[in-house]
């Protein structure tokens, strides 16, 4: 054949052979004119002459041959002669291109996926991606969280560079909700949204801790350093007298993360804040709902390794400064002798020791390490991500340590096209504690005079106290308790998802957790002087946690023009079930042992075994509908029953909810402003029930704890004796939060500048509160008061505003971000029965209770007197006696250098009417910002964050200030009022017979408002060049820095406290603090 | 495609199975009950419930508000100045000492607590062992051993409100007309049943002796070794004859009382009678009732361990928090009576063994001029120190023996005017102390001569000697009516003056937490 076309000679084999040509006459230049003489030559060497300018590459199957332009990688699949579905799919095309940012700087792991498939992979380090679509009708779509998402039509293109744009409100990102999810546009209520990036930056160990100053309206609490510990979270103001914990849950099952989870596993959390966002949870989302997502293989078909390490110490911010033992012999001898006692005799010794029991106490190393690496990949058909982790924090301290090591799996599977998945997601962890012993905090009452060692203790050499004083020696108190709780767990779930029609999804998912605890401790046998037990004990506690749910939704999807609806409905069943044990035994013949089979002494089971069992059971469905994205409705409801909470009357509970949305930006008259790139009002309304009290309260029955007699002659036949254990309450039923609230999403200059705003009012209702009954009821165990029967009586309000804005700017090679939220809240308790008021907030042994909690006052309130001044003469004390009905004004023994309580209901003497309301421990106002820059290979990142307006009970002077007992006590005891000093601070007098600490008095009340730096990070990634020779693809370095500076006017350790309730904002004997420095590296392959 | 229909049809069909097998029917997936507790609607079908819910009342006894801990060394031993203090550091305990207490006085709060627990127990028990005798559940033979169970609870139910109206009660038993405090005898079955008003003195009393006469028909005389530590007939017997004594009807106080002198019981040999207190002879030949401690080394005081925490707080230094001590007024007043040394400790003489083996006792704040230092002795480990035994002592406390019942007994006939006799009676018991035969009279000790109130003030000091530091002054000074005489003896406590009103301070304030809770009380009158 001379200078045919190809086309011709392509048809010429076919009709002389049974070969058939498949290809697409777009890719195949068919008019090229060829010249070719052959005899008995295979059809593929025949195909190469015809092609060979190495274009186009040819695959046969069977009989059929299919020509197409040539990709290196289908060059293997000719030689090897795969089978016919992977060959007909090779009619695909392939694209590929670079992914670049607004500066020109590659992006790595954007999302490329073909719309309307689950065809998708993400771009690699240097922004390169490549993918195959099924033609050129087909449409990319490229995103990334927080830049703008692009639809990009292929054509005929084989090359697609995209160049990104910086998108602050991601208004297209996709927001996991409630059995669901939904893009941030088209929101109807209140949910703050925390990436897996925000979390990267920050030296956080537990979930909750993340969202300290990240998300508006969400306040936590951090009040101690300890490794491991919980801080305290309320979601838009404290929403009950009762828990207000908020409901957690992690990939669509509710469960906690507590200290267990691996932050690095996250790939987001959202903050459901409004009873639209959260109603879909009803009876449990009262005080908001978390849900946490977990990271997935991405659909890239490359295999990503992750590995991150740091490495950092910490140590306490602020230790009180104790009295030497000098300083301590001459506050305390002047202390005895200023109420006429005699100071001990053995304070004059000689030589007496003198330890500093804050730096004994507190020389833990507080060496923490966390090391993560993670492996993941995908392919269309299914992707995987496992990961392995462990952590581990020496508490400051001595002998306190937490650790924990993780290991998840999570993976999907998409059979028949993608028309069925399965999945899981699984979490496998173990902590490991050596707790604190004795109630963690200041060893204020441990004197210097105690040495910490003495080798002729026969109680392992740990020193001892005088015969007079009853503390322990705090450091050999921490070691000879031989502590190590192991927890653990195995949380995960499973799930099916099935298209049922093409707009209709049925999903089931099953989850698990399993907790299995662990505490072992030995105490050895010990000595401290007057703290003495001479008999080693071991105890074993157990406590086994299952909980298992199952859920089945059904979702429908529709859009008819301009009209789109969604419908869910589901049903959900929880059955949790727990089993505690408790075992104790003494008298080992050895120094350690955590066998029993060694005890030579009495077994016992005080606490004994206790059974929990819990069952919620759940229908709900939700409804949306919207007009061209402009005009949005949202309603859902829920019915919940919660046993063992409630008797069979107020089994039931129903949890509806409304919602709607206008994105005014959308309207012609605001579609292309220069300015206002998006306007959003939200509207919500809805209720949501806490069924937070305890089980049976409806039920009757017999128990009997602590309570045994003997009746045989020596007394060693202990007996069991069952008594009536509560006051049923046959009517107690769900506690109700009804919310309202109006929000703004706005963008300004192509959304650079971001702000949401929303504003609600929260009304609890039926509020469960322990109505206190008489004690002359009786019911109740040894040295307990006849337990409270908890009633529907209690209301209270919350109202709030929250703010979060956010502006990012690039200039040049800068890039800098900068994120803000602030919320101000007010609480005030509504209602509560018969004029009656709940005292809570433990002041230390020394003061009692701190607060109040009454009708028309901010929940637990601080209570006490007013504090005027030091009274500095006698004349001045003479003429307030002389006006007092009864010669007293304040109390017998009053004397200058005393506190002087104002009389408010002017009857010329200080009684206990002359209490008030004299702080409120509820922040006006909590804050956090957060700064990004980037800039060449350096990025840089500092959080701060503070509550403004909020007064702390500084309960620690009730001990810092004074010689108690006989105490040691901090030098500012030193600057007590004396004649000749007249300072503001109480003088110190053993007894103290005018109650300056004794009562509750303004004295202690302080402006608790502060602003910590929380986090400062200075990273580096190696540069590109450097890091191809080592076959990475990223590699970052970074030194980091936390709870670096605090900026308070609070005179004490810390002003940062928690605290139930109904008694909050106490600072009295904690854990302090801590602050860290750490190192880290975070490498790519 | 025919294949994945089945797939799809197959995967919904499995879900709803495991939705039906996981939910089962809802009703039934809601039903729980408490499995750590047991349900009241089967609980008392059953005789050995009905034994398990009289423990809970015998162990009411001996909660910490009350015999476990906090009763006896805080407000018996401290309103008639038994003890001194040391620390000073609890302002309710100083209200005490100096006789100045408040209706928010904590302890106050926790003894009343203590005492309503114990009869609310009681109460439940009665209530439901009545109801058991006469329902279907109950078998043949069980009738005997519910009435002695039943006996048992009305004699606790009675011997609680009997220490409630003499410790609230705002008169005598001789003025039957004053507010005391809530009479229940029943268990509260809604919130207004809870709101029960004050009683009169004269109500209690009446309810006291019917509780202590149904325990005298139904209790037997005596109990087997293993279950001694009951209550029986001579109990209840002891107990009406104190009570009419109290009410000053001498004539029945002595029958009772007399039951009790002529009953099975004899005084312990002196050799032994230091023993009573430190649990050597336990469930003597003395004993009417005393409650069973038992040291316990795992469980403690306020987990309902078996011992009890009053030495801990009463032991000398080194064996104990030495909280407390004699006022050095009592260790006077003692002067050369041998029961000084069976109840206090000299210091520097008396040995004691502590943390550091055996060592002489330590003077009480030496360098106070004057002053004498002694610490207790009477129910205070001698050989160990309380430190090593988990804070708890396990020598059991005398309610009633027959040395007081005796000097009850000698009281009964003084009034009588049968001086001779209760003359004889008071010698008994100081023979006893003074190392001589009991019966046989001993001019050496013997008192001789004394008729009419001579007699009578001298058998309230012997009381006064005899039961020191065990419960009884207090209430004995109350009904003498010399509570504020006494209390100007001794002047001062180391916490201040004391400074007792009459008579306000002859009663405890109904506590403030009780009145803000039950709407149906009236303050204590002075309070």
């Amino acid at each position: 054949m001379e200078n045919e076309s190809i086309k011709n000679v392509l048809g010429l084999i076919e009709s002389q052979s049974k070969f058939k040509f498949f290809y697409k006459t777009t890719e195949i230049d068919l008019k090229r004119k060829i010249s070719l003489q052959v005899k008995d030559t295979s059809i593929k060497d025949v195909l190469k002459i015809i092609f060979d300018d190495g274009t186009v590459t040819c695959t046969t199957v069977k009989n059929q041959i299919v020509i197409k332009k040539d990709l290196k990688d289908y060059q293997s699949s000719l030689d090897s002669g795969q089978k016919s579905v992977k060959i007909i799919k090779e009619l695909q095309q392939s694209v590929s291109g670079k992914i670049i940012d607004g500066s020109g700087m590659p992006i790595p792991g954007v999302s490329v996926v073909v719309k309307g498939t689950s065809n998708g992979v993400a771009a690699d380090f240097d922004g390169n991606y490549s993918i195959t679509v099924d033609g050129p009708e087909s449409v990319l779509v490229f995103s990334y969280i927080g830049l703008a998402s692009q639809e990009v039509a292929v054509g005929n293109r084989q090359i697609i560079d995209v160049t990104m744009q910086d998108d602050a409100l991601a208004l297209d990102d996709v927001v996991v909700i409630g059995y669901g999810t939904q893009k941030r546009s088209n929101l109807t209520g209140a949910i703050s949204s925390i990436k897996s990036e925000d979390l990267d930056k920050l030296s956080v160990t537990r979930v909750d801790q993340a969202l300290q100053g990240k998300a508006a309206g969400v306040m936590v609490s951090q009040p101690s350093g300890k490794p491991g510990s919980a801080p305290s979270i309320h979601v838009r103001g404290v929403g009950s007298i009762g828990g207000t914990s908020p409901l957690w849950i992690v990939d669509g099952i509710r469960m906690g993360t507590d200290n267990f989870f691996n932050v690095n596993d996250i790939e987001s959390i959202e903050v459901l804040k409004d009873a639209s966002a959260s109603a879909i949870y009803g009876a449990q989302a009262a005080h908001g709902v978390v849900l946490v997502t977990t990271k997935r293989g991405m659909n890239n078909n490359k295999i990503n390794v992750d590995f991150k390490a740091t490495v950092g110490v910490s140590s306490p911010i602020n230790l009180p400064s104790m009295l030497d033992r000098d300083q301590f012999i001459q506050v305390a001898t002047a202390s005895r002798l200023a109420a006429g006692q005699q100071p001990d005799p053995s304070w004059s010794q000689s030589g007496l020791p003198n330890t500093d029991w804050s730096d004994e106490l507190f020389s833990g190393s507080g060496l923490e390490q966390n090391y993560n690496l993670a492996i993941s990949s995908g392919t269309d058909k299914a992707n995987y991500y496992i990961s392995g982790a462990y952590s581990g924090e020496e508490g400051i301290m001595v002998d306190n340590k937490f650790e924990r090591y993780n290991l998840r799996a999570n993976s999907d599977f998409k059979l028949f096209d993608g028309k069925v998945k399965i999945g899981e997601s699984m979490l496998v962890s173990r902590t490991v504690e050596n707790p604190t012993y004795a109630a963690s905090g200041i060893p204020w009452r441990s004197i210097p005079m105690m040495p910490v060692y003495d080798e002729t203790n026969p109680y392992g050499g740990w020193g001892t106290g005088p015969a007079y004083y009853q503390g322990r020696n705090p450091v050999g108190n921490e070691v000879q308790h031989h502590a190590k709780y192991n927890n653990n767990r195995f949380n995960g779930n499973v799930y099916l998802e099935i298209d049922l029609l093409k707009d209709l999804k049925f999903r089931s998912t099953f989850g698990i957790n399993y907790s299995s605890w662990l505490g072992q401790s030995f105490n050895e046998a010990y000595s401290y002087g007057s703290n003495t037990n001479t008999q080693n004990s071991l105890v074993y506690a157990s406590n086994d946690q299952e909980t298992l749910t199952a859920n089945y939704i059904l979702t429908y999807d529709k859009t008819i023009g301009d009209h789109s609806f969604k419908a869910m409905a589901g049903y959900e069943a929880v059955k949790g079930s727990g089993i505690g044990f408790n075992a104790t035994m003494v008298d080992f013949p050895v120094d350690l042992s955590y066998s029993f089979n060694l005890a030579t002494g009495a077994a016992d089971v005080t606490d004994r075994n206790t059974i929990d069992e819990s069952r919620i059971l759940s229908q709900f469905g939700r409804f949306n509908y919207s007009y061209k994205d402009k005009y949005m409705l949202e309603g859902s409801v829920r019915r919940d029953a919660s046993a063992p909470k409630f008797g069979k009357d107020n089994l039931w509970g129903v949890f509806p909810s409304f919602s709607a949305g206008w994105r005014i930006s959308q309207e012609d008259f605001l579609k292309d402003h220069s300015v206002i790139s998006n306007l959003k009002l939200r509207l919500s309304s809805g209720t949501l029930g806490s069924d937070n009290i305890g089980n049976y309260l409806y039920s009757k029955s017999y128990y009997s704890l602590r309570s045994f007699y003997a009746f045989n002659e020596d007394g060693t036949n202990k007996v069991p004796g069952f008594f009536l254990n509560r006051f049923p309450n046959e009517a107690v039923k769900w506690e109700e939060i009804t919310m309202s609230n109006v929000g703004i999403d706005l963008g300004l200059f192509n959304n650079k500048l971001s702000v949401v705003m929303d504003y609600y009012v929260k009304k609890t209702t039926d509020m469960l509160y322990a109505v206190p009954v008489p004690l002359s009821t009786g019911i109740s165990y040894s040295k307990a008061s006849p337990s409270a029967v908890s009633m529907n009586v209690g209301e209270m309000k919350n109202t709030g505003f929250e703010m979060a804005v956010n502006y990012q700017e690039t200039f040049n090679e800068l890039k800098f971000n900068i994120a803000a939220n602030a919320s101000f809240m007010k609480n005030e308790l509504t209602s509560l029965i018969d004029n009656a008021y709940i005292n809570g907030g433990d002041g230390g042994e020394v003061l009692g209770s701190t607060t109040r909690s009454e009708e028309g006052m901010p929940l637990s309130s601080f209570y006490g007197y007013e504090f005027v001044k030091i009274i500095d003469s006698q004349s001045e004390l003479d003429a307030l006696n002389t006006a007092a009905p009864d010669g007293v004004y304040q109390s017998n023994n009053t004397a200058p250098g005393d506190m002087l309580f104002r009389d408010l209901n002017g009857d010329n003497e200080i009684t206990a009417d002359d209490k008030t309301y004299i702080g409120n421990p509820w922040p006006k106002m909590i804050y956090g910002l957060t700064t990004n820059l980037e800039w060449r290979d350096f990025d840089f990142s500092m959080f701060l964050q503070g509550i403004q307006g909020v007064d702390v009970f500084n309960g620690n002077k009730t001990l810092t200030q004074q010689i108690y007992a006989d105490y040691n006590t901090s030098t500012e005891a030193l600057n007590a009022w004396t004649p000749t000093n007249q300072t503001g601070q109480p003088r110190i007098i053993q007894s103290d017979p005018n109650g300056n600490f004794r009562n509750t008095s303004s004295y202690f009340v302080e402006d608790g408002s502060f602003l910590k730096v929380r986090n400062i990070q200075l990273g580096y990634e190696l540069p590109e060049s450097f890091l191809s020779r080592l076959k990475m693809s990223r590699a970052r370095v970074y030194i980091s820095a936390d709870n670096i500076l605090t900026l308070t006017k609070y005179s004490g350790i810390d002003p940062e406290v928690s605290g139930g309730n109904t008694g909050r904002g106490v600072d009295y004997n904690s854990y302090p603090q801590t602050k860290t420095i750490s190192m880290g590296i975070s490498l790519g392959l | 495609m025919k294949t994945m229909k089945n797939i799809y049809k197959n995967s919904l069909i499995v879900s709803f199975f495991i939705t039906l097998l996981f939910t089962g029917c809802s009703e039934d997936f809601l039903d729980l009950n408490d499995e750590n507790q047991l349900q009241a609607e089967t609980y008392f079908t059953k005789i050995g419930n009905l034994d398990l819910t009289l423990n809970s009342v015998y162990s009411s006894l001996k909660s910490y508000d009350l015999f476990g801990s906090e009763y006896a060394p805080k407000v018996l031993e401290m309103l008639p100045h038994t003890s001194n203090q040391d620390w000073l550091g609890h302002i309710q305990w100083n209200q005490m000492a100096t006789n100045e207490v408040t209706s928010d006085n904590e302890i106050v709060r926790d003894v009343w607590r203590g005492w309503y627990r114990v009869i609310s127990r009681a109460n439940d028990f009665i209530v439901n062992a009545k109801i058991y005798k006469e329902s279907d559940f109950i078998k043949p033979g069980e009738e005997e051993t519910v009435d002695q169970m039943i006996g048992q609870a009305s004699f606790i139910r009675a011997y609680a409100n009997f220490s409630i109206v003499r410790l609230w009660g705002e008169g005598k038993a001789t003025e039957p007309s004053k507010l005391a405090a809530p009479l229940i005898l029943d268990v509260p079955a809604t919130q207004e049943d809870m709101l029960v008003s004050r009683a009169t003195v004269g109500d209690m009393y009446t309810q006291i002796i019917s509780d202590f006469k149904v325990a005298e028909t139904l209790l037997p005389d005596s109990w087997d070794p293993d279950n001694i530590a009951r209550v029986n007939k001579y109990t209840a017997k002891g107990f009406l004859g104190k009570v009419y004594l109290y009410q000053e009807d001498y004539p029945k106080a002595k029958d009772y009382l007399e039951e009790v002198v002529n009953g099975p019981f004899q005084l312990v040999s002196s050799d032994k009678y230091d023993g009573l207190f430190h649990g050597e002879s336990e469930f003597s030949t003395e004993s009417i009732w005393e409650l069973n401690f038992h040291t316990d080394l795992v469980t403690h005081v306020w987990n309902g361990g078996t011992g009890t925490q009053i030495a801990l707080i009463t032991a000398p230094f080194g064996t104990g928090w030495s909280n407390v001590w004699p006022h050095d007024e009592n260790i006077r007043r003692f002067g050369d009576d041998p029961r000084l040394n069976v109840n206090a400790l000299e210091p520097g003489v008396a040995e004691v063994t502590n943390g550091s083996g055996v060592t002489s006792v330590l003077e009480k704040f030496p360098t106070e001029e004057g002053g004498l230092g002694w610490s207790y002795k009477k129910y205070v480990p001698l050989d160990y120190s309380v430190y090593t035994t988990n804070q708890n002592y396990g020598a059991n406390y005398h309610i009633m023996r027959l040395g007081g019942v005796y000097l009850l007994y000698a009281e009964v006939l003084n009034a009588l005017e049968q001086d001779t006799d209760a003359l004889e009676y008071v010698n008994k018991v100081r023979r006893r102390a003074y190392g001589k035969d009991v019966n046989t009279p001993d001019p050496e000790v013997d008192f001789a001569g004394l008729t009419g109130t001579g007699l009578r003030d001298t058998i309230r000091e012997e009381r006064f000697r005899e039961l020191f530091n065990e419960g009884q002054r207090w209430f004995d000074i109350v009904r003498w009516g010399i509570a504020a005489e006494e209390s100007a003896k001794y002047e001062k406590v180391r916490s201040g003056t004391i400074s007792f009103q009459d008579p306000k301070d002859n009663y405890l304030p109904i506590p403030r937490e009780e009145l803000e809770s039950n709407s149906a009380l009236t303050p204590s009158t002075g309070y």
